[in-house]
């Protein structure tokens, strides 16, 4: 069996970050990626962020990416692309295949999860008709393949991201008719209801990109309420970006034959009920759905990690500590997997982890073992309050609680598997 | 007849784009040109081809969903082997693609 000292599963921002810092410490690091190039979906990220002094900065994320990738060579990390991890077994052993062929085990002492995050489906009648793209197609195929997916857009799912993969369509070029919600009903829950969205969407108040949510934000921040603002949303949107925002539009049916042609609109009151009479037909050849990011960390359910559920994070996480060691030894988490939270986030993570994993191979110089790691935690909050475009408002509140339940579940433990802990 | 969907030549924040050199591989019998570093499902799309597949049970057309090699949506036979995800494998010259499922 092929022997190393760390293996990291994902070569994204979060892998790329924790490879470069544990080989710093000469830690032998493999990292194992799934893709073709490494870089994960941080290749595909173009958005706008305040820097240093607050100015508005673009951060482009194949140039962010292209230099992670460097830095990790340049550690001396081994990378093993179109590498698709299947299984993780005490000890630990990483059952893997290469380019659909099963290759050899390997072996290492501690492992990273650094898987990222899954979209979530946003099922909604037509949406298995060739081109309806999830955000993450639209991103690679725009900022990172740039080739724009057609001449006019729908974007379906109101949040952050959507706002943001919008912008980019609309600066590629593409005609963007509207970004709406999805039908109402059991499938689509809260992102259909406009008060639920606009209360989600008011929070990102200092920083709106829009003249109306600001003014929304200052609302609710003395005391209004998000009814009260989807009482009033306009009904001709509101421009985010250039791109027209409908809090009270639904799309109700995908339609077209082989490809997209159309979508079926509607308006919607204020507490999400379709207004009859009131639906008309959008031309658009492709529509981008945007259901919302959940961390992707099987390979913890499979090795017997706790779970814990946060709204705020994305949903099912595994539960860990503040160095991002998992309730089990030996296995530490980091980026999307541990929590929805972004790219800048996700790096000061990989960095953390890294660190904690040569820690933890006693790598560190005992004097500085310490001060390394308090340094990277503290990089980690950095990176949290400089990055206004949260996925979620509430993430830090999240992980607040879930720095409470590390401290009541004990922390790590010894044993590698505990299925009876894992939740559902 | 086919439209060919446009490229992101230049783009104000991202500047013009580089790309690969290009390679002929065939879909469904008939030649494609993509690029070097492109997946599959990326250069079909370029060339105006959104269904990659016929699904076997409902006899759909498919295209790519996820993009990013969860949802399987995208599944193509390459040169034999079934279920590739044309969103991740990349272009190479003289591969032979199909979108027909068969039942194994």
């Amino acid at each position: 069996m092929m022997k190393t000292e760390l293996v990291i599963v994902g070569g994204g921002a979060a892998g790329l970050a924790a490879g470069a810092a544990a080989a710093a410490h000469g830690v032998r690091t493999v990292i194992l990626d799934e893709a073709p190039v490494p870089g994960g979906r941080l290749r595909g990220q173009l958005h706008e962020q305040p820097g240093a002094g607050g100015r508005l900065e673009w951060r482009r994320g194949g140039l962010e990416a292209d230099q992670l990738l460097s830095d990790a060579k340049a550690a001396g990390v081994e990378i093993l692309s179109s590498t698709i991890v299947w299984a993780l077994s005490p000890g630990w052993r990483i059952s893997r295949v290469h380019s659909g062929v099963e290759e050899q085990d390997l072996e290492a002492g501690i492992v990273i999860l650094a898987t990222g995050t899954m979209q979530r489906s946003l099922a909604m009648p037509g949406w298995t008709l060739p081109g309806v793209l999830a955000v993450g197609a639209v991103q690679s195929m725009v900022n990172q393949y740039r080739i724009r997916p057609g001449k006019r857009a729908l974007v379906i799912g109101v949040d952050m991201l959507s706002l943001t993969v919008a912008r980019q369509l609309a600066l590629a070029g593409v005609d963007v008719a509207g970004v709406v919600l999805p039908p109402p009903g059991d499938l689509s829950g809260a992102r259909a209801e406009p008060v639920a969205v606009l209360t989600e969407l008011l929070r990102f108040t200092p920083w709106a990109p829009s003249a109306w949510l600001r003014l929304g934000g200052q609302l609710i921040a003395k005391g209004g309420s998000a009814r009260l603002a989807a009482t009033v949303y306009p009904r001709q949107g509101v421009r985010v970006w250039g791109v027209p925002v409908f809090a009270r539009r639904a799309a109700l049916v995908i339609n077209g034959t082989t490809a997209v042609e159309s979508v079926l609109l509607a308006d919607l009151t204020s507490e999400g009920r379709v207004v009859t009479g009131s639906e008309r037909t959008e031309q658009v050849d492709f529509v981008c759905l945007s259901g919302g990011l959940s961390p992707l960390a099987e390979l913890a359910l499979q090795a017997g990690c706790r779970t814990v559920y946060m709204e705020e994070l994305g949903g099912y996480l595994p539960l860990h500590g503040p160095d991002l060691q998992t309730t089990i030894s030996g296995l530490l988490v980091a980026g999307g997997a541990s929590g929805v939270e972004g790219a800048s986030v996700a790096v000061a993570q990989g960095r953390l982890a890294g660190t904690k994993a040569a820690a933890l191979l006693e790598r560190l110089p005992t004097r500085d073992a310490d001060r390394l790691l308090s340094n990277a935690r503290t990089e980690v909050e950095a990176a949290r309050k400089g990055s206004p475009l949260q996925f979620h408002p509430k993430a830090a509140v999240a992980r607040g609680r879930l720095g409470a339940m590390w401290k009541e579940s004990g922390g790590t433990h010894n044993q590698q598997r505990s299925n009876a802990e894992v939740s559902p | 007849m086919v439209e060919h969907n446009e490229w992101v030549d230049d783009h104000a924040v991202l500047g013009p784009a580089v790309r690969g050199r290009e390679v002929t591989f065939s879909f469904n019998g008939k030649p494609v040109v993509g690029h070097d570093g492109e997946p599959i499902a990326v250069a079909l799309w370029a060339a105006g081809i959104k269904a990659v597949r016929t699904d076997l049970r409902s006899g759909e057309p498919r295209g790519i969903y996820c993009g990013v090699g969860h949802c399987y949506e995208c599944r193509v036979t390459v040169n034999g082997v079934p279920n590739v995800r044309s969103c991740l494998e990349p272009v190479r010259p003289g591969l032979v693609v199909s979108g027909e499922e068969s039942a194994r």
